[in-house]
Order: structure tokens, then C-alpha cells, then sequence
């Protein structure tokens, strides 16, 4: 019998395969990035438009909203689950902190918190449907998607919700606002300047999207809730067999992109200064997946990263900024997005081929 | 009956990384026959099988059929040739029709459109010479019982005008009524001048429908000869036939003392029922000890494990560990940490998550011991698997490798590191080295007798009863859901375990009747 220490532990040979799966791994979705600006800055060259220091903060600041809605998404893609009902969830959202205001007098933070809630709460809802009835995320999520829809319609009487013009706090108009505001330059002035700048810098809600995708990243990558996550997504049978709590973790799983999306609905009800729309965000849920499947995320659970969604939502976004300011049509800017879902995907489908093939 | 040879086998190798499936075997198959093939799970026959069918291809060795070459190069290349395969888990559409299945793929068109008259035609005509005339036709498979089922993947591969039949452990899911009916229609065949090739354990039925009878072990033809030169006691002798080499480790002379004498079983079970397997079961586990549980593919020894690990649900039955009670509706979870833990034969599939790396699939149930507030700590997790992966030898370049580019047996040892991290104190191993290599069992072996001798319960469940032989203190054999009576191991024999494992019958001593 061999002992371990006779036993040299092999060297894999470097293979070059192996090193190019790698690379386009975790390199993918950066270098479609850098792609996409690279190819608009050279049709713009002529207006000058496109690389502005404006129009970069306008690209950051219209990526929050499926920004945040992703980095949920992307929790609930790598369980191997899918959420259709963010789009409606999102317009709920909007909706009831509009009402909260409107009807009901509370504080605007009040109503945040309260929209937010109603953002968690759903998605709580779309987690216990398919624990307890034991259905497939895709069905229970199609009829939660028309539900939270109707509610949001019922609740706003079918028009749009305005939030009462003399509660509007300042902040409000200035979340989603691309150049920093008055509230928040005063804000920065009160901190040491080595803070300041990056504060002015980096809009606000912007920032609201980073702090929460060090957030993610750190639940998924260093907590044993992520790994376990991440196990339910891989192999839900071994994840039982070790002992973990499966209907708790898709519930949790669901539940924290319930609130994320809650934030994406704030951020709405900011972008459209304090509304409440019940028909807004329709197809939001599609473009978010699109994000992270762009970034990497496999539809069959086990594989999605934060960063790479993050990176999928701001190739759309410049995509399409990119197209606006080339003056391509808006038929073609759609034609445009489709294809590049598909060849992302295609991508990956033949990056994993690479990396899974065994080196020697 | 003619015997003029229609497939003939020369020096047919396979071989599966570590694993020699198929070493040199030269086979007649000839028309009008009915041949079996038997031997213990693992012998090589289903490979065979798939290597008749086109599903594999031979690394060495020679196929002619009907005097010509044969290397089907995949199942349809087979069938087209006229060597055609009724799986053990069947193959139909269940939503299509009877008719729609047996004609699937060589449907009689014109211009894209399905024949409907000749169609029927074809398959009355099928049915009748198999003597099934009132099959209804329209029905959807799905509808149909087994036994229907199995008849309806033999129409299948008689419209593709097969000249042999090849059939995988078909009576395995099938009534006694349905088992006749597929004999007579074996016989059918036979005397349409079509080969039969039957793989069975049930030794009695081999009698019944076989003309001649090739036993395999170890992917060798020990011997094929026709029916009447067997009985019962040399076939199995055959299929056995082995001595227990130096590959186990040698037990204990004291085994582990149990602190008194009434100190409580390690885990009782009594009356143990599944959905549908096993059929009431009672068993005992002793700290000290390793009780094997024999019997064969399907016999309901996996779905035993998963009731007592709580991944199914028992319908009745109880259970205690140390003589206090278990809920039948206490989680998994609630019984690792009560100190009972399961090794998964379906390593793939369930027992890891293939995709994910050494350390996670080695800490998945215990990482809370490396957190501090939900935070994993990766030095300590790191520590962990380092210590397993020298002590057992897993050879791997970096613990972050996914558990994919591991060997079977560097796979199965990250398993059971996983299972002894647990440090609960029963071990239920389900086939515990299967596809794993000489080198890698001997040292599955020695870990499962150290488990034992350190006081820990061991239950091992095993299709290879050598192992069983070589390992386990007491046995105990699984014949459709229900167990023999459990017996230390010097009061069996090979031979009377496998009898056990076909009939669900003490074997007669003696030469006597039985």
C-alpha cells in the first residue's frame, strides 16, 4: 500500500486550451466591455460625444436600476432558479411608495422603507410558492409576474401615483441625478477632501450599487450561506444528502433578491421624480437575466459572478448609448442586443468546453 | 434447432480507465437460439451488450456477422444491421401511441406524410407474429404496464427487421404473468430463426428460457456450454469462483468491546418500510462492527439507506439511535447530527456536486466550524482539506479543483473525507468502490476497517461479494425489499449469499432437494 508521502502530487501540464478557458472566464465579459467602448468611441469619433466624462456618468447611472435588480437575479440564477416577476415587482414597488406618501402621510423615508419592504416581501413570497407547493421557479415566478402587475394596478387605481410635491425631500430628485446636486455637494464639503472626491466623483445611486455588490459578492463568496447556495445551484441532491437546509436557503435566496429589487424600485420612483407607475419596468426581468447570463451566469445553476453580471448590465447599457449617440435606429439597437445574448452565451457554452476538458 | 453460428466474437476487449471490462472474449451467437449471460454485477455482460448494440466500440478484437465485418459504429448502425437492443430501463416515448413508437424513425412515407393504412398494416402484422394481436395500437406507451411496454420495444426492433434480440435483465421489472408472456414470446423468436441474448440474475429463469448458458467474471468467458451441462451448484460456483486475495485488511482478533453488554445498538430499525422498497425491514448496527447487506441491482438495498438517512420517506417502521427514537419525519440534517451519515452510490449525480471544488464538496456539512458570523475563515477550511488530502492520499493538484478532474477513486475518497469530517458514529456506505481502481479499494478497505475499530458502526451495502467476504463482521442478503436473517459472516458461503440473492431462499445443504 502506497503511502501519501511516496505519492508526488501531479503537476498538471499547462495546456494552452485550459489557459484560454480560463482567461475568457473571468476576462469574458470585461473584454466585451471593452469591445463595445472601444467600437463606439471609433463611430463617434467625429461628434466627440460618446467618451465624455457626462455621458460615462449617464451610462453608470441608467445601469443602477438593472444593476441592482441583477446582483438579486444573480443569487437566484447560481440556486438554479429564475424570478420573472421582477419587472412587476418593481413597478409595485414604485406604486406603494407613492401611495405611502400620498395617502397614508408618511415621512419620504417611511416610504422608502416601505417600498423596499414590499419589494422583500414579495420576493419572500416567490420563495415560499415554490418551496411549499414545490413548483418550478419559472411557473410559480410567470404567475407571480402578473400578480404583483394586477396589485400594483389595483392599487393605483390603473394611473400613475404622484407623490405630494411639497413632501418631496431634495435627495429625492438628486439619487438618480447624473451631475452631483446641491445636497450632495453640501454632504461632500462636510467630509475630509481626501473623501470628497470620490463621493463627487461617483453619482449617488451609483454608489448605492457598488456598496451593494461588495455586499453580494461577500454573501456569495465568503459566507457558508453563499457556499451553500452555490451547492443547491450545483447539485441539490448532494445538498440534502450533506444536510443543508435547501427550502431555507431558496427561500432566503429569493427573499434577498425581493429586497434588491425593492432598492431597483426605489430607484424608479426616483428616476421618475417621485411616481408611482404601474406600468413601468415591463420586461425588466429580461433584460436583467440577459445581464447575467452576459456576465457568465448558467441558467443550470452552480456558476454566476457578481462582477460578471455588473459587467453584463453596464454592455447593455453602452450598447445602446453607444447606438444613440452613432445615430442608429432603435430597431437595430434591439437586433443588436439579441445577438449579443446569444453569441455571450454561445461564448461560454464554448469556454466551459475548453476549461472542462481535463489537461493531460 | 439450427446452430449455424450468426454473430461471432473474437478477443473482444474493453477497457474503462482503470478498469477491464471485456478482456479477450470469444463468443458464438448463432440463429434460432436463446443465449444467456450471466455472472455477478460488474462481470461485463451489460458491456457486452453495449458493445453488440453500437453504444460502445471494442478496443481490440474482431466482430463478424453474418460472415461479414461488424463494427457498428452507434445503436442505429447496429439495428440498421439487424442486431437490435431492448434496454433494462426501456426507451419509448410515453406520450406517443403503440403504433407510434413501434414505427418510430422508419415511419412508411410519402412526401413527408405518414402512411396511416400501411402503417397499421405493418404494425398488426408485427403484433400478430408476435401473438399480441389485441394490443390496442392507439394507446399511449405511457399507459401501458411494463410488461406491455417491454413487448412493445421487441415490435420495435422486429419492424427494424432485427435477426438478433438482445435483452437487458428484461424480466427485472416485470410480473410473473408478464415474465411468462415474455418467454413465449422468446420462444416465438427463437423459432423464427431470430438469436436471443439474455441477460438475467434470475438463475431460475435462465433455466427456463436459455439454450446455452456463458458465464462471465471479471470480464473473462469462463465457460459457455449448453443448458443441460449445468445445474444450479456449478453455475453459481462459476459465476463465483474466487478466493478472497490479501486486498482486506485483517480483522480485529478482540473487535471493538462495547463498553457493557446491554450498552444500546449504535442504530435499530424495525419494520423499515419505502414507497416501494424496501418491504419492511429490521436491522441492528454495533458500534465495532461492519454489517454487510448483499443482493442484487434493484433489490432495494440504496432505497433502505436513503429511508434510514431520511433522504425518503418511510411509510412505517421505527427507528432509534442509542435507543432514543428518531421522527420518521426527522430531516437529514437532524440525523447527521445525531452522528448518521451516507455515503451515495450515485456519486455524480447525488453524492457530489461535480462542478464545485475538493474543499467545498469536503466541508459542505461542516463549514459553520470555520465561520465566525456566517464568514467562512479559508485558512482553517484550507487546513481541513489539506489534512484529509495527505492522509488519504487524494491525489489532486489544489483543493480549488473542481471535483470533475479527480480519478473515480480520488472522487469516492473526497466522499468519504466528507462523511468522516461529519464524525458521526454510523456510517452507511452505499457501494463504496464502485469504479475505483485495485490500489484506490485496498485503501477504501483499510479506511472502512480503522472506522470500525475505532468504534464506529459501519453499515456496507455491496453488488461484489468478495469485498462483503473479505470486510464485514456480519451479512445479511436483500432479495426484493425484504432481508435474511443476519448472520456472522463464517456462517456464510459465497454460494448461499448469491442463492439468497436470486431466490430470496436458504440454499439446500447438502445435495439434497430443494
Amino acid at each position: 500500500m502506497k503511502t501519501p508521502a511516496e505519492e508526488p502530487t501531479p503537476r498538471r501540464p499547462f495546456s494552452w486550451r485550459t489557459f484560454a478557458g480560463r482567461a475568457l472566464t473571468t476576462g469574458g465579459p470585461f473584454a466585451g466591455l471593452l469591445l463595445a467602448v472601444v467600437f463606439f468611441s471609433y463611430l463617434t469619433r467625429e461628434e466627440g460625444t460618446f467618451l465624455t466624462e457626462f455621458n460615462i456618468r449617464t451610462i453608470a447611472v441608467q445601469s443602477v436600476i438593472v444593476g441592482l435588480a441583477a446582483l438579486g437575479m444573480t443569487l437566484v440564477i447560481v440556486s438554479a432558479g429564475i424570478d420573472l416577476s421582477i419587472g412587476s415587482q418593481v413597478a409595485l414597488v414604485t406604486v406603494v411608495t407613492a401611495v405611502l406618501g400620498r395617502d397614508h402621510g408618511l415621512s419620504p423615508l417611511g416610504c422608502v422603507i416601505g417600498g423596499t419592504v414590499v419589494g422583500t416581501l414579495c420576493g419572500m413570497v416567490n420563495g415560499l410558492a415554490i418551496d411549499r407547493l414545490k413548483l418550478m421557479p419559472f411557473i410559480v415566478t410567470l404567475g407571480t409576474l402578473q400578480i404583483y402587475r394586477g396589485l400594483a394596478k389595483l392599487l393605483a387605481k390603473n394611473t400613475a401615483v404622484h407623490f405630494p410635491a411639497e413632501a418631496k425631500p431634495p435627495w429625492l430628485s438628486e439619487i438618480m441625478a447624473i451631475e452631483p446636486g446641491p445636497k450632495t455637494e453640501a454632504f461632500a464639503k462636510s467630509l475630509p477632501p481626501a473623501l470628497a472626491k470620490p463621493v463627487l466623483a461617483i453619482p449617488p445611486a451609483v454608489w448605492l450599487l457598488i456598496v451593494m455588490a461588495v455586499i453580494v459578492w461577500v454573501a456569495l463568496r465568503k459566507t457558508t450561506w453563499g457556499r451553500y447556495v452555490v451547492a443547491v445551484g450545483s447539485n441539490e441532491a448532494t445538498a440534502r444528502l450533506c444536510g443543508l437546509r435547501v427550502g431555507m436557503l431558496k427561500v432566503s435566496v429569493y427573499t434577498f433578491c425581493g429586497f434588491l429589487t425593492g432598492l431597483a424600485g426605489i430607484m424608479q420612483f426616483a428616476e421618475m421624480n417621485g411616481t408611482g407607475d404601474p406600468v413601468v419596468a415591463g420586461g425588466l426581468e429580461l433584460e436583467v437575466i440577459a445581464a447575467v447570463v452576459i456576465g457568465g451566469g448558467s441558467l443550470a445553476g452552480g456558476e454566476a459572478s457578481v462582477i460578471g453580471t455588473l459587467v453584463g448590465a453596464l454592455i447593455m447599457r453602452v450598447l445602446r448609448s453607444g447606438c444613440v449617440h452613432a445615430g442608429i435606429p432603435n430597431a437595430t439597437q434591439d437586433i443588436l442586443i439579441g445577438a449579443i445574448i446569444v453569441s455571450a452565451v454561445a461564448l461560454d457554452k464554448f469556454r466551459s468546453g475548453l476549461a472542462r476538458r481535463r489537461a493531460g | 434447432m439450427t446452430s449455424q453460428p450468426l454473430l461471432v466474437l473474437q478477443d473482444v476487449s474493453k477497457r474503462f480507465g482503470p478498469t477491464q471490462a471485456l478482456d479477450g472474449l470469444d463468443l458464438e451467437i448463432r440463429a434460432g437460439e436463446c443465449l444467456a449471460l450471466v455472472g455477478e454485477n460488474g462481470a461485463g455482460k451489460s458491456t457486452l451488450l453495449k458493445i453488440l448494440s453500437g453504444q460502445y466500440r471494442p478496443d481490440r478484437g474482431a466482430m463478424r456477422f453474418d460472415g461479414h465485418p461488424f463494427e457498428p459504429r452507434n445503436p442505429r448502425d447496429a439495428i440498421r444491421r439487424g442486431v437490435a437492443i431492448v434496454h433494462q430501463e426501456l426507451c419509448l416515448a410515453p406520450h406517443l401511441s403503440v403504433e407510434a413508437n413501434i414505427l418510430l424513425g422508419r415511419e412508411p412515407s410519402r412526401l413527408g406524410f405518414c402512411r396511416k393504412r400501411k402503417c397499421r398494416a405493418i404494425v398488426r402484422e408485427i403484433l400478430a407474429r408476435l401473438d399480441h394481436q389485441k394490443l390496442d395500437v392507439d394507446t399511449p406507451v405511457g399507459t401501458l404496464t411494463p410488461g406491455l411496454r417491454q413487448i412493445v420495444e421487441i415490435a420495435r426492433a422486429m419492424a427494424a427487421d432485427a435477426r438478433v434480440v438482445l435483452l437487458d435483465e428484461p424480466t427485472s421489472s416485470l410480473t410473473e404473468v408478464d415474465t411468462q408472456r415474455l418467454f413465449r414470446l422468446i420462444d416465438a423468436l427463437k423459432a423464427r430463426g431470430l438469436a436471443v441474448v439474455f441477460i438475467s440474475h434470475a438463475l431460475e429463469e435462465v433455466d427456463r428460457v436459455a439454450d446455452r448458458i456463458a458465464v462471465l467474471r471479471d470480464g473473462r468467458l469462463i465457460r459457455v456450454a449448453d443448458r443441460s451441462e449445468w445445474d444450479r451448484g456449478s453455475l453459481i460456483g462459476t459465476m463465483v469462483g474466487r478466493t478472497i486475495e490479501d486486498l482486506y485488511p485483517v480483522r480485529p482478533q478482540v473487535s471493538f468491546v462495547e463498553e457493557s453488554v446491554d450498552s444500546p445498538a449504535a442504530l435499530e430499525a424495525t419494520g423499515l418500510k419505502g414507497a416501494v422498497v424496501p418491504k419492511g425491514v429490521s436491522l441492528r448496527l454495533t458500534r465495532g462492527r461492519i454489517l454487510g447487506i448483499a443482493g442484487l441491482i434493484g433489490s432495494g438495498r440504496t432505497e433502505m439507506a436513503r429511508v434510514v438517512m431520511g433522504l425518503d420517506p418511510a411509510l412505517a417502521g421505527r427507528m432509534t439511535i442509542r435507543d432514543e427514537p428518531v421522527r420518521a419525519k426527522a430531516s437529514p440534517r437532524s440525523r447527521i447530527r445525531r452522528g448518521l451519515g451516507l455515503l451515495s452510490e450515485d456519486r455524480a449525480g447525488e453524492g457530489l456536486a461535480v462542478n464545485r471544488s475538493i474543499e467545498e464538496n469536503m466541508l459542505y456539512p461542516t463549514y459553520p466550524r470555520d465561520a465566525r458570523f456566517g464568514l467562512i475563515r479559508s485558512a482553517k477550511s484550507r487546513g481541513r482539506v489539506r489534512k484529509w488530502v495527505s492522509s488519504l492520499g487524494i491525489k489532486c493538484v489544489d483543493p480549488a479543483q473542481p471535483i470533475r478532474d479527480l480519478s473515480g477513486g480520488n472522487q469516492q475518497k473526497v466522499a468519504l473525507a466528507r462523511l468522516l469530517e461529519q464524525n458521526g458514529d454510523v456510517l452507511l456506505l452505499d457501494e463504496p468502490t464502485r469504479g475505483v481502481d485495485v490500489g484506490a479499494k485496498a485503501e477504501i478497505y483499510r479506511l472502512i476497517r480503522e472506522q470500525a475499530d475505532q468504534g464506529r458502526a459501519v453499515l456496507l451495502i455491496s453488488s461484489y461479494l468478495p469485498e462483503l467476504f473479505g470486510l464485514c463482521d456480519d451479512l445479511a442478503v436483500m432479495r426484493d425489499g425484504r432481508l435474511s436473517p443476519v448472520r456472522p459472516i463464517e456462517d456464510w458461503s459465497q454460494e448461499q449469499a448469491m442463492h439468497w440473492a436470486a431466490t430470496g431462499m436458504e440454499m439446500a445443504t447438502g445435495s439434497g432437494t430443494e
